[in-house]
């Protein structure tokens, strides 16, 4: 069964290769202040060229491999994860108060980037078998903690960044049919709680319109009640367990260590601790509001360049390309990787088996997560989670990662042609 | 299945909105907000203040007397401050752990302040070195004043931090951290030798460390170095002077009488002008402050004194150019002003005539002079002929400011007739009332520069500059030295009688009280003068110049509780005016180590 070659989806690869071009020249905008060489193999930007270099190889070999045997790799890649992950615990290197590296031959690598796919490729494979039903509260159960068990390690790596990741994954039960009532309800304790911490006295507020709105919503729309003591009562068990949800996120916070509750505070007005946690953020709004609409010109960045920004060839990166080419520079990048994902979306429904569908949209998941909250923190819509920019943050492991990420969904795509079978 | 299909453009949609909704976000704080835009400017590029090197100052031979070090000042700005290792606070700049949180707990929050002051331009360089990763520091550039020679501290003055009060009184032409003379030539002359400050815009990265110009210097202004002045002071003679006066109370005042220059200003005790530079300049001046001889203490523009017999020579002149006496008058003396019940007293002497009586300073002979000019018949009445005897003695100098160019002169006190009228009562006093003021021992006042302008003015026979410290000034090392010009003084006492006043004096110090300040080859002109002191031993006057004609040093001595002006104030004179003329001491060696080994500090 050969795949016709044709089905390399070009226009995948040319968004990626736009985005990852783009992503060096950014790396080399933050180190020129220095004035080096652009091929020093010494400086941070030329070690991202070689980086670059065998991640194309990477993706390529990749690119090579039959689609069945990734399929049939999926679990034992998984497992070889989780097995990294836990050694990175007992053996692993400290960076920013997080044990997640591994030292490979001298070359810092990070395991919790590829538990990412090995999970989205396990996950794919456990779902597209043929007796897999999302119904069956069983196997439920082992997808769900299919996704669990690397968050869990991860989180015990002190990496909750990465963590956090793993929970894009409902994204991909939805679109494999889950209740949607359930994620809608986590979300909504999720508001309640924000809200809660935001407006801090006026929480009975919130949780009153929202279990009013909700109750309403259900009662009377789909439930069809019209026995009026009954929607009462409801109403107000409603309202008692927001209230309840509200006032335990503000115990819970006050529990919290101390530089937690900033970091989460921060989020609400960085004000708060300008030197501190709040420093970050603070630093690369201006970064990013000074560049205006066009920007200050390429390489011409002085707050970014000057150091103001904080990691700011890592997960701070989005401010350079804020400060040096303005609105029309982020709102592209913003585009770009909208291209991206639309994509892969396009990629992942027309393709003929589950497994290709199930791993296209943990792909999705995965890069959508980390765009929203690296975006979300440099504009402070989201707390300061250390998780690269995909293609734009320095970093071997991480550009590695998304570039076997995708090559593995291109791969999977191209053998359309010649798979037979019909969509499920 | 369909539906599932539609879950799919759903996660889609979610993550087109969320997207949609950055760029808004985006949209709105990159180009709706002014805000972001300006505060990295304001962070990024700061206005950086340049000083320019203060002024030098020279002496009279254009040796160069004052000069800068170059310094550093570090400055913090509390809200950006990250100190990641405090120790090396402490072992570079030397201060303790109390302090550095003293000093950061007063500093204002946003503002940039002082932390430590005189750092040395090596300190400087080491620090440049180990302070990369701190944050919310910076440096200016600062001038620690070096005194080569290391003398005349009363004249120079110091400089100091600019205080809250000047501020506010500069409109604006100072500003916190500035310096600014406190007193002497660096305050009177602090505008001359400041120069002006410049502006410069400068982009800095997150350590507050410099990185480079903004808009390649185009709203900067350009620092103007501070101008060097020329001092009339002789260093030499100055240093000389102040040896002599050695663990001694008193002035010593030489003006070039031709100009006015002052060549030397000795005030004892003073103290060596370095000690008030620097890091250490609080702690010293407070000691200085407290230190009961009081060495901060201008004593020649400040201290105010009976002048004593020196007061003989302005009276005599005024009633030679009234003609109230002639050269020739005779009076007789008889052991006490016999007109006024014997007073004030006086040795025995025969009947004078003006020369001798100046020779001998006769107490008698001046006071009947003064008290014919008093109730002279060509006045209309005693009030007019003391206002003529007034306006002669304040044109001599005598009782007002001579506006010596550095700060705190006193006027010294010449009571005028309104003033004796509030103390006696109108037509309640007369002459003999007030006949002291004939000996200089009344309530007439002088301050040794007063003295000095007055023997200077007798030397030039009755013209004076004011006296004066500042030469000339330039604007750079390259420039020539502008000359400035003072206004020549003239008393309208004519010629004559001034010679017949130096032709006495000259025999004072050749055969008179004034022996002691001969020098051999040089006529010297003087009057010794003992000033009855109610509280202690008398002070030691003498007054001079030399050579008698043409000449070139006036001179004044005051030394308190030394007792006789001819003990030890004349060759105290003698030996200024030997080391002006001379360049050394020849004929006075013995008078040298007499003088600079006595003392009249009781105990020391």
């Amino acid at each position: 069964m050969n795949r016709a070659r044709l089905d390399i989806d070009i226009i995948a690869i040319l968004i990626f290769a736009l985005l990852v071009a783009w992503g060096w020249v950014t790396i080399y905008a933050v180190t020129s202040a220095n004035g080096a060489e652009m091929l020093d193999f010494g400086t941070i930007h030329g070690k991202q060229l070689m980086w670059i270099g065998i991640s194309l190889v990477a993706g390529i070999l990749v690119m090579m491999l039959d689609y069945r045997f990734l399929e049939f790799i999926s679990y034992i890649a998984y497992g070889g994860a989780m097995v990294l992950l836990i050694l990175t615990i007992f053996i692993g290197k400290e960076v920013n108060g997080a044990q997640s590296w591994l030292i490979i031959g001298g070359q810092p690598f990070q395991p919790s980037e590829f538990a990412k796919m090995a999970t989205a490729l396990a996950l794919a494979k456990f779902m597209s078998r043929l007796n897999f039903s999302m119904s069956d509260p069983r196997q439920m159960a082992i997808a769900a903690a299919m996704v669990i068990l690397p968050a869990l390690i991860v989180i015990k790596q002190n990496d909750t960044g990465s963590a956090l990741v793993f929970g894009s994954f409902i994204l991909v039960f939805f679109r494999e049919g889950l209740n949607p009532i359930l994620p809608i309800f986590i979300l909504l304790v999720g508001m309640v709680a924000v809200l809660a911490l935001w407006m801090s006295s006026a929480w009975w507020v919130v949780a009153g319109i929202v279990g009013i709105g909700l109750v309403s919503y259900f009662i009377l729309n789909i439930a069809n009640t019209q026995n009026w003591v009954r929607v009462g009562i409801i109403h107000v068990i409603a309202i008692a367990f927001f209230s309840a949800i509200a006032l335990s996120t503000d115990f819970i916070v006050n529990k919290l260590p101390a530089h937690q509750q900033t970091r989460i505070m921060v989020l609400f007005d960085p004000g708060i601790d300008p030197q501190g946690k709040g420093y970050n953020v603070i630093q690369s709004k201006i970064a990013i509001g000074s560049g205006g609409m066009s920007g200050k010109g390429l390489f011409d960045g002085q707050y970014t360049k000057y150091k103001f920004v904080p990691k700011q060839e890592t997960d701070f990166i989005f401010c350079t390309i804020g400060e040096e080419l303005g609105w029309m520079g982020t709102s592209a990048v913003m585009i770009l990787f909208f291209a991206l994902l639309w994509r892969f979306q396009f990629l992942a429904e027309n393709s003929k088996t589950r497994f290709t569908r199930i791993y296209g949209y943990g792909v999705i998941s995965i890069l959508f997560f980390h765009v929203l909250v690296n975006v979300g923190m440099t504009i402070g819509l989201v707390p300061v989670i250390g998780i690269p920019l995909p293609f734009f943050s320095y970093g071997g492991s991480s550009l590695l990662a998304f570039t076997l990420l995708i090559a593995i969904l291109v791969n999977l795509h191209s053998y359309r042609s010649s798979v037979l079978g019909s969509k499920v | 299945m369909n539906d599932l299909h539609i879950r799919g453009n759903m996660i889609m949609g979610l993550i087109g909105l969320i997207f949609l909704l950055f760029v808004f976000r985006l949209f709105s704080i990159q180009v709706l907000s002014e805000e972001y835009a300006l505060r990295a400017d304001r962070v990024v590029i700061k206005t950086k203040p340049v000083v320019p090197p203060r002024g030098n100052i020279y002496n009279r031979y254009g040796e160069i007397y004052v000069r800068n070090r170059p310094m550093f000042n570090m400055l913090i700005t509390k809200n950006e401050l990250y100190i990641p290792d405090t120790s090396i606070l402490r072992n570079y700049l030397g201060i303790s752990q109390e302090e550095i949180d003293q000093r950061i707990s007063k500093a204002p929050s946003r503002k940039e302040a002082i932390f430590a002051r005189y750092i040395e331009p090596e300190t400087y360089g080491a620090l440049q070195e180990v302070l990369w990763e701190f944050r919310g520091i910076s440096f200016t550039a600062s001038n620690k004043r070096y005194y080569q020679t290391p003398v005349g501290a009363n004249i120079l003055g110091y400089i100091s931090e600019v205080s809250q009060k000047e501020i506010n009184a500069s409109n604006g032409n100072y500003k916190r951290g500035d310096q600014i003379g406190k007193s002497g030539i660096e305050r009177s002359h602090d505008s001359t030798l400041r120069g002006q400050q410049g502006l410069r815009k400068v982009q800095t990265n997150v350590y507050n460390r410099e990185v480079g110009s903004y808009a390649k210097g185009k709203y900067d202004t350009k620092a103007v170095k501070g101008k060097d002045i020329m001092l009339g002071i002789d260093t030499e003679l100055q240093r000389f002077g102040e040896e002599l006066m050695n663990r001694k109370k008193g002035s010593i005042v030489a003006i070039e009488p031709s100009t006015g220059e002052i060549l030397a200003f000795v005030s004892a005790p003073s103290y060596d002008p370095n000690v008030l530079t620097g890091k250490e300049l609080r702690q010293n001046w407070r000691s200085l402050r407290n230190d009961t001889l009081n060495p901060l203490y201008n004593r020649p523009l400040m201290a105010r004194y009976p002048p004593g017999s020196i007061f003989k020579l302005p009276v005599a002149l005024a009633a030679l150019n009234e003609g109230v006496i002639q050269p020739g008058t005779y009076y007789g003396c008889g052991g006490g002003f016999k007109r006024n019940k014997g007073k004030p007293g006086c040795r025995y002497h025969t009947v004078l005539n003006l020369h001798n009586a100046i020779k001998v300073s006769c107490n008698s002979y001046f006071a009947a002079t003064y008290m014919d000019f008093l109730h002279h018949e060509q006045y209309q009445d005693f009030y007019a002929g003391y206002q003529k005897w007034y306006d002669y003695m304040k044109t001599m100098g005598i009782g007002r400011k001579l506006n010596v160019d550095i700060p705190y002169e006193v006027s010294g006190l010449l009571p005028t007739s309104q003033r004796y009228d509030k103390w006696y009562g109108p037509d309640r006093w007369m002459a003999t009332t007030v006949i002291s003021n004939s000996i200089g021992q009344g309530e007439i006042l002088m301050t040794p520069m007063q003295m000095a302008n007055l023997a200077s003015l007798i030397a030039n026979r009755g013209r004076y500059n004011p006296p004066h410290f500042v030469r000339a000034e330039r604007a750079s090392q390259d420039a020539v030295w502008k000359r400035i010009p003072y206004d020549t003084v003239s008393t309208r006492i004519a010629t004559q009688h001034f010679e017949t006043v130096i032709d006495a004096m000259e025999e004072v110090v050749a055969s008179g009280t004034g022996g002691r300040a001969r020098v051999e080859g040089v006529d010297v002109c003087g009057k010794t003068g003992t000033v009855e002191n109610p509280h202690g031993k008398d002070h030691a006057v003498f007054l001079g110049f030399a050579p008698k004609e043409r000449p070139r040093i006036a001179i004044a001595v005051i030394i308190e509780n030394a007792g006789g002006g001819g003990t030890w104030a004349a060759p105290t004179a003698g030996l200024m005016i030997e080391k002006y003329l001379k360049k050394d001491i020849i004929s006075k060696k013995w008078e040298y180590q007499r003088v600079k080994n006595m003392s009249f500090i009781k105990g020391k």
